[in-house]
């Protein structure tokens, strides 16, 4: 299937360079090289030429490549990329139509040929298309980092390293003050990622006061506030419960400065909301069971309290991996070395 | 449940398409919360297309209704419902009498402050007007987070979370699910420590033992994929390379060499 590791570029491009004109950077001329020189890439090309503006259009180009329609596709899918990033004032709305159509294209292309697709792609490509369509589709990718941030504070739980990484140096800071139980934090995070809230009905125009406009998103707010603040102490808890393995109720209420009666109800309020609806069979994706998935659990033996926590030990096999390919880069460099006159 | 059953299918077409938004059907829709309320059934759903309608036809919007559907939410706790009507009445509503009682008795469930909660309800009692059965789906919830707290309680503070129950009424809910009481007063729930336990979550690699080099060397050798679907192989010998499959590229691992 896609495996192997070398670059796609079709003869025509790894032989020649792309020259803009003066007149217009559109005009795209292909010249044979000698066949020795280096692969130019796409980066480097960009770098010179296409800085801020776009790529020609892939119609421009198609005449020179043969009208090739796999080669078309993933032009446009770099041609797309390089607009959402880099042309300034970013894609016009028909231009995202055009690039969701593109991967409908490239993706069908994948999925209807019988057998693996004959393409070969290198894998950090892959990841790039699939990142970019992610992105492309939900353009919506700092809203749901921050969502996200809220979610793992309210519900800490093991999720994929990389996004574990982006999201503690995008909200690291902003993850602290909400486990310490900041609301203004929460309120900020919410504001900024969620919809705009519209009202269902248009206002008495003779009797509107001014933050009319603002209602339907404070109410909205309002609901999500009353539960941030209904799971307010669970944070705390969760990190004391983190401590200790056994121990008798009224002395862990105590250091959480709470009476023995608070806090098993706070403990209450825990297992009542580490609870949630996860789907397990069944037509409608809201049926389901209630579920908990948190790594600290606990249950109360008369008045002692008994604290389970999942320990995760370090992973040997990636780091392996790694030193195993580093060391494998190495070789490769030192035989070439030793090969050279 | 007669005149719930009767009414469920015909208000399940209602809700089906474009009607579901029609100010025509709102009497029907209310008049099915009512039977909700009296037969003590309950259809999510429904409630919430009138909320919504309500949410169009500011007009239309009526207290009394607006208040059992709030109150059939809470019948269903643990589930959402709540919030989710909570989302669907507006700031000014939320204060008026009886809805922000009921708001208040929600906060209080939600919070597990069930002494307090049959407190506030003693003080409103006129609020479960007309609901069948209120009173039995609360202590079905709070049985519930017990049930998924403690593994042995104390008898007296089981029966004041149910809401001060005698002896007798304890006796019937312990027989329900099933707990059973010792002599020195505490009740048993069920064994906790078998399902919570500490949990160590280490990574495994299996080899096989063909794997390892023979003296004379070997060609290449392959072993079943590991869980992260890696497949070691073993060349001339000595080295060691490994196959990368394109699903460890989507996974994050930092670009390797190519």
């Amino acid at each position: 299937m896609i495996t192997s590791p070398r670059l796609l570029m079709i003869p025509m491009l790894t032989q020649a360079t792309m020259i803009c004109t003066q007149e217009t950077q559109s005009r795209i001329w292909l010249t044979n090289v000698s066949m020795n020189s280096r692969p130019i890439s796409w980066t480097k090309l960009t770098e010179r030429f296409f800085k801020n503006t776009p790529w020609p259009e892939a119609e421009a180009i198609a005449p020179q490549v043969g009208n090739d329609a796999v080669f078309l596709i993933l032009y446009k899918e770099l041609y797309y990329r390089h607009i959402y990033a880099k042309v300034s004032g970013g894609p016009s709305l028909e231009q995202r139509f055009e690039s969701y159509y593109n991967y409908c294209n490239l993706f069908n292309y994948i999925l209807n040929a019988d057998g693996p697709a004959p393409l070969e792609l290198p894998n950090q490509w892959l990841w790039d298309i699939i990142d970019e369509f992610i992105y492309q589709i939900n353009k919506q990718n700092e809203q749901m980092h921050a969502l996200l941030a809220i979610a793992l504070t309210m519900y800490p739980m093991r999720i994929d390293e990389s996004i574990h990484l982006q999201l503690q140096e995008k909200y690291g800071d902003k993850m602290l003050h909400m486990q310490k139980g900041d609301p203004q934090v929460y309120e900020e995070l919410f504001s900024y990622s969620c919809p705009k809230f519209l009202s269902p009905v248009v206002p008495n125009y003779d009797n509107v006061h001014p933050n009319y406009h603002k209602e339907p998103f404070l109410q909205q707010l309002k609901v999500f506030s009353d539960e941030v603040q209904q799971q307010a102490q669970l944070s705390t808890i969760r990190s004391f419960l983190k401590l200790y393995t056994t121990m008798p109720v009224a002395k862990l209420a105590g250091f959480l400065d709470l009476t023995e009666q608070e806090f098993r109800i706070q403990l209450l309020v825990f297992k009542h909301k580490m609870k949630n609806l996860v789907w397990t069979s069944g037509v409608s994706a809201l049926d389901g069971e209630f579920q908990s998935a948190s790594e600290v659990d606990f249950y109360i033996d008369k008045d002692m309290i008994h604290i389970a926590d999942t320990k995760v030990a370090r992973r040997y096999g990636d780091f392996f991996i790694r030193q195993i390919h580093k060391f494998e880069e190495f070789n490769r460099t030192l035989k070439k070395m030793g090969q050279r006159p | 449940m007669a005149m719930f059953e009767q009414m469920r299918a015909n208000v399940g077409k209602l809700l089906k398409g474009i009607d579901r938004y029609n100010p025509e059907n709102l009497a029907t829709l209310e008049r099915y919360v009512e039977t909700q309320a009296k037969e003590n059934a309950y259809d999510l759903e429904a409630n919430l297309a009138v909320l919504k309608l309500y949410q169009f036809n500011p007009a239309f919007f009526q207290t009394t209704v607006t208040a059992q559907i709030l109150l059939k939410a809470l019948t269903n706790l643990p589930h959402t419902d709540f919030t989710l009507c909570k989302c669907m009445i507006d700031q000014a509503h939320q204060e008026e009498r009886p809805i922000r009682q009921i708001l208040y008795l929600g906060d209080l469930l939600e919070t597990c402050h069930f002494q307090a909660f049959w407190q506030a309800l003693d003080e409103n009692m006129d609020l479960l007007e007309g609901i069948t059965g209120f009173e039995d789906s609360v202590r079905k919830f709070i049985c519930h987070v017990v049930g998924i707290t403690y593994q042995h309680i104390d008898r007296w503070l089981l029966a004041e979370m149910l809401g001060d129950l005698t002896d007798s009424q304890l006796k019937v809910w312990m027989s329900k699910y099933g707990w059973s009481a010792d002599e020195s007063g505490q009740i048993f729930i069920c064994s906790q420590e078998e399902s919570i336990k500490p949990k160590n979550i280490v990574e495994k690699i299996d080899f096989d033992s063909e794997w390892w080099p023979q003296a004379s060397g070997c060609g290449t050798k392959e072993v079943p994929v590991d869980r992260n679907f890696r497949r070691y192989s073993l060349v001339q010998g000595q080295e060691i390379c490994i196959c990368q499959s394109p699903l460890t590229s989507l996974t994050g691992l930092p670009a390797e060499a190519e």
